[in-house]
């Protein structure tokens, strides 16, 4: 557990506070390609503001947000390998630069935000860290790898996107009594125990590059082995009501209300205190739930697909609708961790800090300017929340050009407000503004 | 190949800078050109006294041929295939004194050229790339990072250990990503991965028929002999140890069987490839053991386990021999279980994991479907396997040949005819616009997008995989594109390409290229107009050959080199991980057996089992 403040510690708790002191989870939202900045920016000022059309859905939680404009990606600058899309992707949520420039195959060279907390805040609960995903096929039989988040250097998150198969795997088979979950549990432990054994083993021999590669794979095997060991989760198991016929791959609009319910319950009952959920389709969601005025929100007789349309389409409505649908699915998120107590009985939402972002600004440039990061609940002791903290600069028009503050001083708040005492978080030179924002 | 690793310093094939005239030697070419730049640019910092005393880099003012031997080690010292000298210089990469020079200034030109004869033989000849004594060199292996098996490679290895099928899509897919499906990145485990992992291995115990342990000697004596052949060598101690407390653990002696089925299947020792190795030379390359060139010769050229006989040759000494492998490898390649290692590397080399990623329209292919995406895909690995592998076995056939196997439904695509009574599969000549797999559905599909095609896209894998070039774009390229202006083509738009100078290097190759695919729709089907109305235009000139079409581009391909770069591709799928600078004169003597060859592709894979960097290690 985390260790309080003094001061904190022995300060009297009240039961339905405002949230006071480090918040008790993270819980990260991540879509990709970026916003259409003159629809996502709000207005007004610092504390007296309203919400943009794409903002929108989040009508009712002002009071409880922070959002944050105007932070700056510089990170791949010092990168001398990589697209657009592998920069933005490697770094938004790690601040590192590539594990290695040369590589054919790029990945990053550092821990994503995440599971830095996870490794402080998360370690005597069953699951260090839940991550689901919605949308992005169903090629990976039910996961999608996570190119923006990684446990360390080229070790790559994988997210699950099937609710059927997260809801097996975080609240047990439905079919197997108490006791047979127990003693599948026990055995797991026994099995993955000895498995350990033969990692060590092996491990010996090996140079440390080669060990280090054995290390990330021992580590999730070792985390597999201590969740069993606890004995199964005894959490509550959400029924999702799934529609027959149902199709993970394409109904996203489906899977989203499952993950909602999968990740709250996971939170709730403390399975876990870091959570992440990805909206994984990058380049080709339909959004065929959706519509504008009876036509489809993107316009595949024009562009070959949404990336397209991202790129091409700043005049195209169906941009801010299918953003927005993404801000609706986070307002439900919001509305359902609302409607919850935790495990000590205080407001799910008030206890978590919930940071939702993604790894461009401007989609239409896909700028690495100005990415848009959103802060709920929890944000931390001292920050007021119910703010738009505008760092553009008095030019919100110029979505390209560089400002004086990086999305890694924002990082390196988070893990203030998780109780860290970093300087930094990811790459650091003498040029890059590095530590925690002051204005937040 | 040495020539063409070096060029990719320069990137998409520049040339080194041509030699100073007159004459001058490297010494007198550093006196002239760079030592003023060192004064002005480095000696601020990189001295004893200075911000970068800390560095390796560290000169001394006055002292010319001192700080061109540091320099020289900069120069030749290669980060993201960019020597660090210009890396540096330029602010590329991080550097305390930023950006010194810039791309094209005159400084930029001097240490370019400083770069160019670092890589060279130096002295008044044109610099460029040095003719390597790979007669003299000794082993060089290379590194070889610990590679984990592929699902594939996995779910083979459990079939053909236990007689039992784990339904795919259990075991953690496999992705490569642009890379190697073999490649460590590929392979990582994530928490959900590793959990994947163990459902698939208590899938396999569940399935396999463990009637032999029937009593706790026979549980044991079952589950030892498993371990070993799992564990593809004699059991070590630990692990013997291990698999008698696992049937122990079970609630009787077929119980515990099964217990050691799922530890086995999670074990390091099942899901990596072992390095275990048997003797060091005095340059410090170690030799594999036999044990371990049965699994690498089997994961590469069965894709899957070694079977007895494999093993019993690693245990008789036949594969510690560079001679026995060799003897080995043929029977293999004979063997129809090669046929899986010939559809994966087609499956990685083509990039048809692109296949799962796009989508068509609708409304343009009602009748394109994930049957028709299997159906494509399952054509390229007939035609890899049955024409090209099962046929003359030829590189050149793999570009030109027009024969294939078709459905009804790729026949509406190709726009044959084949007979209704046909059935499902029907071997076709195609007509001289379908040579070989560049030209197939497959291919064409996974390179295109939903209502359009992907002529960068094409192009760009012509000259990566067919010619090995480097065009990684800068990190901060501006990927927009002018709108779209009626009556004007997409080669109108991409016209901006060749204009703009840091787009042209590499455009002014890949986009005629691309544009020679240009008959070949989204999914593959032939057509004379673009979807604006305008006539298809597929003419262009590739290093000054002109052709009117892709039929005629890989008609006057370089193939020498192609093939040279195929056979590198090969290298890289089986050894499992990207070409580095050690394995130059490997790669040379590769490409010069599969060109004495006449590209013949048996030859080519017999001939990666004796490289350096299949049967030797570098221990750390």
């Amino acid at each position: 557990m985390l260790a309080l403040p003094f001061l904190e510690a022995i300060r009297p708790r009240t039961a339905h506070a405002m949230p006071s002191g480090a918040p008790k989870r993270l819980l990260l939202v991540k879509h990709r390609q970026g916003t259409v900045m003159e629809k996502w920016v709000p207005t007004g000022s610092e504390t007296d503001w309203e919400l943009s059309e794409i903002l929108g859905p989040l009508s009712g939680f002002e009071d409880r947000m922070v959002v944050v404009s105007g932070l700056d990606n510089r990170v791949p600058q010092y990168n001398s390998a990589g697209d657009g899309h592998e920069n933005a992707d490697a770094t938004v949520l790690t601040g590192a630069l590539f594990e290695d420039q040369g590589a054919s195959v790029l990945t990053a060279g550092g821990p994503s935000i995440e599971q830095v907390i996870a490794e402080r805040i998360s370690t005597d609960t069953s699951y260090a860290r839940v991550d689901l995903g919605i949308g992005g096929g169903t090629g990976g039989s039910g996961l999608v790898t996570a190119r923006e988040m990684f446990y360390g250097a080229a070790d790559p998150v994988d997210v699950i996107n099937n609710p059927e198969l997260a809801q097996a795997r975080l609240f047990g088979d439905a079919s197997l009594s108490a006791e047979e979950i127990e003693a599948l549990s026990e055995r797991r432990a026994s099995v993955l125990d000895g498995v350990l054994d033969e990692f060590a083993s092996l491990r010996a021999r090996l140079g440390s590059e080669d060990q280090a590669r054995l290390d990330a794979h021992a580590e999730k095997v070792r985390e597999l082995e201590q969740r069993f060991a606890l004995g199964g989760a005894g959490c509550g198991r959400p029924e999702l009501g799934l529609p027959s016929g149902f199709d993970y791959g394409e109904d996203e609009d489906v899977v989203a209300d499952g993950m909602i319910e999968l990740m709250v319950a996971a939170l709730a009952c403390d399975l876990t205190r870091v959570g992440t959920l990805l909206f994984a389709s990058s380049e080709d969601p339909t959004f065929p739930w959706l519509d504008l005025d009876g036509e489809p929100v993107v316009d595949t007789a024009k562009y070959n697909n949404w990336h397209f349309m991202v790129h091409d389409g700043r005049d195209e409505p169906g941009l801010a609708v299918g953003i927005g649908w993404y801000t609706q699915v986070v307002a439900d998120l919001l509305a359902a961790m609302d409607a919850t107590l935790d495990a000590d009985g205080d407001n799910l939402l008030d206890t978590t800090l919930v940071l939702w972002c993604s790894e461009f600004g401007d989609g239409i440039l896909h700028g690495l300017n100005k990415l848009p990061f959103v802060l709920f609940g929890a944000c931390g002791e001292g920050v007021t929340t119910g703010r738009h903290i505008d760092l553009l600069s008095g030019t919100p028009d110029d979505y390209q050009r560089q400002g004086d503050y990086t999305h890694q001083q924002l990082l390196t708040s988070i893990l203030h407000a998780f109780g860290g005492e970093d300087e930094s978080f990811g790459h650091t030179a003498s040029d890059l503004p590095n530590g925690p924002l002051t204005m937040l | 190949m040495r020539a063409a690793l070096l060029l990719a310093l320069w990137g998409c094939g520049k040339a080194p800078a041509p030699g100073a005239e007159p004459c001058t030697t490297d010494a007198e070419q550093y006196a002239a050109d760079v030592a003023p730049v060192v004064e002005t640019d480095c000696l601020g910092c990189h001295v004893s006294e200075g911000a970068a005393a800390d560095t390796r880099q560290l000169l001394v003012a006055g002292e010319d041929e001192a700080n061109r031997m540091v320099l020289h080690t900069m120069a030749t010292e290669v980060v993201g295939e960019r020597s660090l000298l210009l890396a540096k210089a330029t602010g590329e990469l991080e550097h305390g004194g930023g950006a010194r020079v810039a791309e094209g200034d005159a400084d930029w030109l001097a240490l370019e050229e400083f770069v160019a004869r670092a890589f060279s033989e130096g002295g008044c000849e044109h610099p460029g790339a040095p003719s390597l004594d790979c007669a003299t060199t000794g082993l060089q292996p290379g590194t070889s990072p610990l590679r984990r098996l592929t699902d594939r490679q996995a779910l083979a290895a459990a079939a053909d250990l236990l007689d039992v099928s784990v339904a795919s899509g259990v075991f953690p897919v496999t992705a490569a990503d642009g890379g190697m499906s073999t490649w460590p990145t590929a392979n990582t485990v994530s928490a959900a991965g590793a959990e994947g992992i163990m459902e698939f291995a208590e899938a396999a115990a569940a399935g396999a028929d463990v009637s032999a342990c029937a009593s706790d000697e026979e549980a044991v004596a079952w589950s030892l002999a498993f371990a070993e052949a799992a564990f593809r060598r004699p059991l070590e101690d630990d692990s013997a140890v291990l698999v008698e407390a696992m049937v122990e653990l079970g609630d009787d002696p077929e119980d515990g069987c099964r217990a050691v089925i799922e530890l086995a299947l999670q074990s390091p020792r099942f899901l990596y490839l072992d390095t275990t190795t048997e003797s060091v030379d005095d340059d410090g390359v170690a030799s594999l053991d036999g044990y371990a060139v049965a699994s690498r010769l089997s994961f590469f050229l069965w894709n899957t386990t070694p079977d007895a006989d494999l093993l019993a040759e690693a245990e008789s000494g036949t594969l510690s021999t560079r001679a026995g492998v060799r003897e080995t490898a043929r029977r293999m390649v004979d063997d129809p279980r090669a046929v899986d290692m010939v559809v994966r590397f087609h499956h990685d080399w083509l990039r048809l994991e692109r296949l799962d990623e796009v989508s068509k329209d609708d409304e343009l292919y009602p009748s394109w479907n994930g049957s028709t995406l299997d159906q494509a895909r399952q054509e390229t690995e007939l035609f890899v396997s049955e024409v090209v592998w099962l046929g003359d076995g030829r590189f050149d056939a793999l570009l030109d040949s027009q024969e294939t196997w078709l459905t009804p439904e790729l026949a509406e695509i190709y726009g044959v005819s084949v007979e209704d009574d046909t059935p499902e599969w029907s071997r076709v000549e195609l007509d001289g616009s379908r040579p070989g797999v560049l030209t197939r559905a497959a291919w064409l599909a996974a390179h295109g997008y939903a209502n359009t095609s992907a002529p960068v896209r094409r192009g760009a894998f012509l000259l990566e995989q067919l010619y090995c070039e480097d065009l990684a774009p800068p990190a901060d390229v501006d990927f927009d594109l002018p709108e779209a202006v009626e009556g004007e083509s997409v080669r109108d738009r991409l016209q901006q390409h060749r204009e703009d100078p840091s787009c042209a290097v590499c455009h002014e190759r890949i986009d005629p290229a691309g544009f020679a695919f240009e008959h070949y729709g989204p999914v593959g089907e032939w057509r004379e107009v673009w979807e604006d109305g305008l006539t298809v235009d597929a003419s262009g000139e590739l290093d000054g050959t002109s052709f009117d079409d892709a039929a005629g581009l890989l008609q006057n391909l370089d193939r020498s080199r192609a093939r040279a770069c195929y056979a590198e591709r090969w290298f890289e799928y089986a050894i499992g991980r990207p070409a580095e600078n050690a394995d130059a004169c490997g790669l040379e003597r590769l490409e010069t057996r599969f060109e004495a060859s006449e590209g013949d592709l048996r030859e080519l894979v017999v001939a990666i089992s004796q490289s350096d960097a299949f049967l030797h290690v570098v221990p750390e």
